[in-house]
């Protein structure tokens, strides 16, 4: 398990994890004490041992199991110093989670800032700063906070999709396609980016005015379009391009232009899609869904095949009437 | 399954192949002149194409090359989600207290489904 | 071969690719050096044993075709050719001819 399916694990599984924290802290007791490696007798060490006790760190802070939290991160900080730029990170988070109240993480907000005050390229302190804005629902100073962070690091995706996810929680949606664009730029196979911008286009489209909807419609559906073309079967792409290619059947349904047109216009703008190629991705997207809900196994999200099957079946009640 | 046919073949094979060298070797050192015995030359044949199907069979799985086949089965995988799933949780933005005031509501929730 | 712009829309993961060569590059390099015991406990001499090594190798070949790759090359291998029929021949060539002299050797001294 990596590092990052850490935080889509279930309550049960973050539980289990955590509950095997005392029994891993006897067992490498002695790890990391020792400075000095000797040769045949002290194992070598090993970047696991350190990326266990980060996940345990983590599931600890998450059951509330703060005793065991502190441990493991006594632990990194005995190993790594605590002016480890990760370390401090990690410190931030333990901190921010055993906060009693407001005051509390105002204080630890006041030591983030004296922290970058004196090294402004510290990346996991200043996304630490820009989490607790946001939670503390003081959005704007974290998009600020953010931008900044951009400029001085242009290439971090993970930074550029937290901005975006921070712009559409404003529903700045054209800041938002920004973000996530200059994501794909370093990321060109991404395959959940793209359906995530077909996701961000969409909800533009169903909030903009009436003259861009078009459009936007049009470029969420390319956008889907490449993340199944990336992705065999992928459940995500093919319901978003259902939801898209309806709503544009459904806004305008007798156009008559022939499918000659699906070339580019010399302007660098893309056409909007002729209906006919609409009406075919539409088919195409609800063969692949019910074939997937039909398909998956107990492995699957559960909650995704669900709601494709909601939107299967609204889609044939509505054709019924 | 796979690994423990394979081992058993490869085993069997360098059985008989250690054997069809020995028995080469002493068939050599009587009769100088005579060619190789038959049965000599099936049981060296017969252990190359054991130990060869033995060693295809425990060879590590082939990956599929192309981007599309690859994703779809990193996506499909329990707990998987690719390379790219990091940029969804997005580890270094994680807001704790959200995440323990979640996992204190399912345990409430697990302890009255419990009692009723 | 495939040319950018269909690299481009179907792009290939670098990692699997080496990752397959690597497995059937292993393979070559143990069954080569197999096939040069074999030959040389069955005392082949020049041609006859070079042909048995090419042969072994087709056998060999077939044997990844369909246990490996399940019959479906192109899944798995950007040049079907140079990867999976004819890959690693004159390679593997060095260590049968190695291991075949030292048999012959061994067995006839």
């Amino acid at each position: 398990m990596s590092l990052s399916s850490l935080l889509r694990q279930s309550n049960a599984e973050a539980l289990s994890l955590s509950q095997q924290t005392a029994q891993y802290l006897r067992k490498h007791a002695s790890t990391g004490i020792s400075t000095i490696h000797i040769p045949f007798l002290s194992y070598p060490e090993s970047t696991d041992v350190w990326l266990m006790y980060e996940k345990l760190l983590l599931s600890c802070l998450r059951t509330g199991d703060d005793k065991a939290a502190f441990n493991c991160l006594e632990k990194l900080i005995d190993r790594f110093g605590a002016t480890n730029e990760r370390v401090m990170g990690l410190r931030g988070l333990y901190q921010e989670a055993v906060a009693k109240d407001d005051a509390a993480l105002e204080r630890v907000l006041q030591e983030y800032d004296e922290v970058l005050a004196e090294d402004t390229v510290n990346t996991p302190v200043a996304k630490r700063r820009i989490a607790l804005l946001r939670s503390l629902s003081r959005t704007t100073e974290a998009i600020d906070a953010l931008t900044e962070l951009l400029e001085s690091s242009p290439t971090d995706i993970e930074a550029w999709t937290e901005l975006s996810d921070l712009y559409l929680s404003q529903n700045l949606f054209p800041q938002a396609v920004f973000c996530l664009e200059e994501v794909l730029l370093v990321a060109p196979n991404a395959w959940n980016i793209h359906a995530q911008l077909g996701e961000v286009l969409y909800i533009s489209a169903m909030n903009g005015n009436e003259s861009s909807e078009g459009r936007s419609l049009a470029e969420a559906a390319r956008r889907f379009c490449r993340s199944v073309e990336l992705c065999d079967d992928y459940l995500r792409g093919y319901y978003g391009l259902k939801l898209t290619s309806d709503r544009m059947l459904s806004t305008n349904p007798n156009d008559t232009r022939s499918t000659g047109q699906v070339a580019t216009v010399d302007n660098g703008e893309l056409p909007v899609l002729p209906t006919a190629v609409v009406r075919r991705l539409n088919e195409q997207a609800t063969f692949k869904l019910a074939e997937i809900t039909r398909t998956s196994n107990s492995s699957c999200n559960v909650a995704d095949i669900n709601a494709a099957k909601d939107l299967l079946n609204r889609s044939t009640q509505r054709k019924q009437r | 399954m796979a690994s423990s046919s394979s081992k058993a073949l490869i085993a069997l094979g360098t059985i008989l192949l250690a054997h069809a060298c020995y028995s080469a070797y002493e068939h050599s050192a009587l009769h100088l002149a005579a060619g190789l015995p038959l049965d000599i030359s099936i049981e060296t044949v017969l252990s190359v194409v054991f130990i060869c199907v033995g060693l295809v069979l425990g060879a590590e799985e082939l990956k599929p090359i192309s981007w599309r086949v690859w994703a779809g089965r990193a996506e499909r995988e329990s707990g998987g989600g690719g390379p790219f799933q990091g940029l969804e949780d997005r580890l270094g933005f994680v807001d704790i207290r959200v995440k323990r005031k979640d996992f204190a509501d399912w345990v409430r929730d697990q302890g009255s489904d419990n009692k009723g | 071969m495939p040319t950018e712009r269909e690299l481009a829309i179907s792009p290939l993961v670098q990692e699997s690719v080496q990752h397959n060569t690597q497995v059937i590059s292993n393979i070559r390099s143990l069954t080569a050096s197999l096939f040069g015991v074999a030959s040389g406990i069955l005392g082949l001499e020049s041609y006859s044993g070079f042909l048995f090594y090419l042969l072994g190798t087709f056998f060999v070949s077939i044997l990844i075709w369909s246990i490996l790759a399940k019959g479906k090359q192109r899944d798995y291998f950007q040049g079907v050719w140079s990867e999976l029929w004819a890959g690693d021949v004159l390679n593997g060539g060095m260590s049968f001819v190695l291991t075949w002299t030292l048999f012959y050797g061994l067995v006839r001294a």
